[in-house]
């Protein structure tokens, strides 16, 4: 544990200097950029709160993506997941129930049924006809997005105007608001938190944790010993699809306020890049996708302050993820704790 | 040290000049407690001492003996060179940029306040900052492009900062909302916000009632509509800015008939709503015009409506505005009007042109916008938001400003517009001098927007819009609720 995230931490510092190279190749000062991004992102309570608000989102869609890795699934379809989430957010946010003073609980129970009816898809065209997931998930995402246009521009669509920029906004009962008068995202952190509980000890500390990971590690071998396979991915796509669907819910009533078409903001596949950075490793998706929220709202900055292209925030992301798998396949991060710990000891 | 150095705190202190000052209490605590925090401490120390780079690079050709591969080795040794490139660029920008302090935060602050009391009388009330909600790129040529140069005029003529933000559209930025950006532009110091679309109608409400001391134009909207569905009394911040577009659709309808062989016209149109439908409805009536002008017959003009879904293309969410147009020449269609906010439709029909077809175009929004396919394109009807925008600044910094909704006329001369008219008509490359006299002829006719629509004018469904003769009121244009009798496309009904 300690030297992994001792590890870890030497990837970030390579990871921030790669960036900072790229940085001053675009010929921009690193510093100014690294100023404004913690002053955009953590200034004052208002921008915390939007950044714990996406870095919730993010970190839901990473750990939705740790069941599916253990399990040895590339859950692709997890984009989808989270718009049928939000799909569902909106459907009880239209109805009698969206006016209720306990809508945003019935809002996120069912984000989380649609988010999971749709990873139940994908495992059932995986198991019964043998689909790879991959196909599988990116002709759900299609038909997931195909869907939300459909319904914004059509059913749901506003009095008198076809545009894809949205529908109304839901029923105040519906917003699932901050900690009293901020707009602090109490809700959605207690509901990552028990959900990351659930999954640590799910993982980590029950026969099931174990299962779903033999039967990611070799499927034939889990086979031998009387595990099946196909019930244990089928497990791993309703859980990831669920929660999917919970971070889709909580786009659409907490950040949005109502249904947009492009409503997963990208957080799915941001999400799979997270949970590939992380390794299996429940934690570090939090640390990830708080940096990634604060790069992504300290990132407007960028461009209101220093006149940056809107891009930016985009481009030191990506260079942040490269840079981070290029480490770590070329493991000169774990060269370097070696070199350092021996080091340590000299030291003393 | 201010709150805004912690986080590139750990950058500098892997360099040795920056930190000199700073790490020797960091020694202490490796000394208190060799734990973890000393232990990454002491790696940051030892990384950035020059000496000890060759120490890491000794240790991996130490290491290559065991693992082998003269590529990894190769690897090693470029990465710890880029390294060290980096590590000396953050030493440069880090030394030299502590001492300028870039982050122009604290000025707007300070100067305001002191500015009036120092001279009250002499120079004119200005404004300092202004910020600019844009939904598209401000280089689009076509709609936000003309908000943009709008803005550049207050920059001009008040000596103020624009702070812009482009983009702010739930697509391209979806974690990004318009009352986030409000806040951040009130954070920095903006006197006044413009949100440019009506896409921004939710957050730029939300934003003017978080904001109240800070006035605010939402453009084509009509939250300050005394008489309109949307009106908002409670935004005292909040004033409206449009320009009668009607006429310069109108001339660009008459435009495109008076051009077109076939009568059969095409309109590209956005997304369906009041706005939308009362300015195609006025390209459908100046097509009329002049197609009968001509000595046509009217059931000859053929008018379709195509709407993308959206003011300009999401890719995967609107129709592509490049395939809608060449569905249009496709079908028999040779002249097309673009009413969204981007000129696919001028580089298509330059395309279709260059192949040998005879087709011709008229833009939107933005004066040059001709100038993307200067040899098919008609002319275009544009918006010249300066002017107004500029008035706007003006009264925020005399504290004249009020919550307006201004639905500008065009300045009419002989049926040409004038340079310093709110909504103008520019003539391209592509009118012909028959065509360009019909236009003015017609344009020169009108007087006041009404007299555009005056009847007899049915909707789509039969109904009638206005009666023979009549003009119907400034509340049934703006919130006209269909298509008119003789065009094709969707209305938008539910």
């Amino acid at each position: 544990m300690y030297k992994s995230l001792l590890q870890n931490f030497i990837t970030t510092i390579l990871a921030v200097f790669s960036v900072s190279l790229v940085l001053f190749i675009l010929q921009v000062s690193p510093l100014e950029i690294y100023n404004n991004l913690f002053d955009g992102s953590f200034g004052n309570l208002d921008k915390i709160s939007r950044t714990l608000l996406i870095a919730t989102v993010m970190a839901l869609a990473g750990f939705a993506l740790i069941i599916t890795f253990s399990a040895g699934l590339w859950n692709i379809g997890i984009e989808g997941q989270m718009l049928f989430g939000a799909i569902g957010a909106t459907f009880i946010a239209r109805t009698i129930l969206g006016e209720l003073f306990f809508a945003p609980v019935i809002i996120i129970i069912f984000g989380g049924i649609f988010g999971s009816l749709l990873g139940l898809l994908s495992a059932f065209l995986k198991i019964r006809f043998n689909v790879h997931e991959i196909f599988g998930g990116l002709g759900i995402n299609f038909v997931a997005s195909g869907l939300i246009v459909y319904l914004v521009i059509g059913p749901w669509k506003r009095e008198g105007i076809a545009s894809t920029g949205g529908t109304d906004l839901f029923p105040a009962a519906s917003w699932i608001n901050g900690f009293g008068e901020s707009n602090f995202p109490v809700y959605p952190i207690v509901i990552a938190i028990f959900i990351f509980l659930l999954l640590f000890t799910l993982l980590s500390r029950t026969s099931l944790g174990l299962r779903l990971i033999a039967t990611g590690a070799n499927t034939d071998a889990a086979d031998k010993f009387k595990i099946d396979a196909g019930k244990f991915i089928i497990y791993a796509f309703i859980f990831a699809g669920a929660i999917g669907g919970i971070a889709g819910s909580i786009q659409a009533s907490s950040i949005h306020h109502k249904l947009v078409p492009g409503i997963a903001g990208g957080y799915g596949f941001l999400g799979i890049l997270i949970a590939l950075i992380a390794g299996r490793n429940l934690f570090t998706v939090v640390i990830i996708s708080l940096v990634f929220a604060s790069i992504m709202v300290g990132g407007v900055q960028l461009q209101l302050r220093l006149g940056l292209d809107s891009s930016f925030p985009y481009i030191i992301e990506s260079v942040f993820v490269m840079a981070w798998l290029i480490i770590k396949a070329s493991k000169v991060d774990a060269k370097l704790l070696r070199f350092i710990i021996k080091k340590e000891g000299n030291f003393e | 040290m201010n709150k805004a150095f912690v986080f590139p705190y750990f950058v500098c202190l892997s360099i040795p000049i920056c930190y000199k000052n700073v790490n020797l209490n960091f020694y202490f605590l490796i000394k208190l407690n060799n734990s973890l925090f000393g232990a990454i401490i002491f790696i940051i120390d030892k990384f950035s001492i020059f000496i000890e780079f060759f120490e890491i690079l000794n240790f991996s050709l130490f290491a290559e003996k065991y693992i082998g591969g003269k590529m990894l080795q190769d690897i090693k040794f470029k990465f710890i060179l880029g390294l060290l490139v980096s590590s000396a660029m953050i030493l440069a920008v880090a030394c030299s940029s502590d001492t300028p302090e870039p982050t122009p935060a604290p000025a707007p602050t300070a100067e305001p306040t002191a500015e009036p009391t120092a001279e009250p009388t002499a120079e004119p009330k200005t404004i300092e900052k202004f910020g600019m909600i844009l939904v598209g790129p401000r280089d689009d040529k076509g709609w936000s492009q003309a908000h943009f140069e709008g803005g550049e005029a207050i920059e001009k003529a008040m000596g103020a900062e624009m702070i812009v933000a482009d983009f702010i559209n739930p697509a391209d930025s979806p974690n990004t909302t318009v009352a986030q950006v409000a806040a951040d532009m009130i954070d920095q110091g903006a006197e006044l916000i413009f949100a440019t679309s009506d896409d921004m109608k939710d957050g730029i409400l939300e934003a003017a009632a978080a904001h109240p001391e800070i006035p605010m134009i939402w453009s084509s909207g009509d939250s300050a509509f005394a008489d309109g569905k949307g009106y908002k009394p409670e935004l005292e911040n909040l004033g409206n800015i449009m320009g009668q577009m009607e006429f310069g659709k109108y001339m660009a309808g008459c435009a495109a008939a008076s051009e077109s062989k076939s009568g059969n016209i095409g309109f590209l149109g956005p997304l369906i709503n009041d706005e939308t439908r009362r300015l195609t409805n006025a390209a459908y009536i100046g097509a009329r015009d002049c197609w009968v002008d001509k000595g046509n017959s009217i059931t000859d003009l053929n008018f379709e409506v195509i709407w993308i879904g959206f003011w300009f293309h999401i890719p995967g969410v609107t129709l592509d505005p490049t395939t809608v147009v060449n569905d249009f020449y496709d079908s028999g269609v040779d002249v097309v009007i673009s009413h969204i906010d981007t000129p696919e439709a001028l580089t298509v029909t330059d395309q279709r042109a260059a192949d040998g077809e005879d087709v011709l175009v008229v833009g939107y929004d933005y004066e040059n916008s001709c100038d993307v396919a200067p040899s098919v394109c008609i002319g275009v009807p544009y918006f010249n938001w300066g002017p107004s925008y500029v008035e706007a600044a003006e009264n925020v910094a005399n504290d004249t400003f009020s919550a307006e909704w201004t639905w500008v006329a065009p300045k009419l001369e002989n049926g040409v517009t004038l340079e310093d008219s709110m909504v103008g008509f520019k003539s391209g490359d592509a009118m012909s001098s028959e065509t360009s006299e019909r236009v003015s002829k017609f344009a020169s006719e009108l007087d006041g927007i009404a007299s555009i629509f005056t009847g007899p004018i049915n909707y789509q469904d039969g109904t009638v819009m206005s009666e023979d003769g009549s003009t119907p009121s400034l509340y049934d244009i703006w919130y006209t609720s269909q298509l008119l009798e003789g065009m094709t496309g969707d209305s938008g009904g539910n």
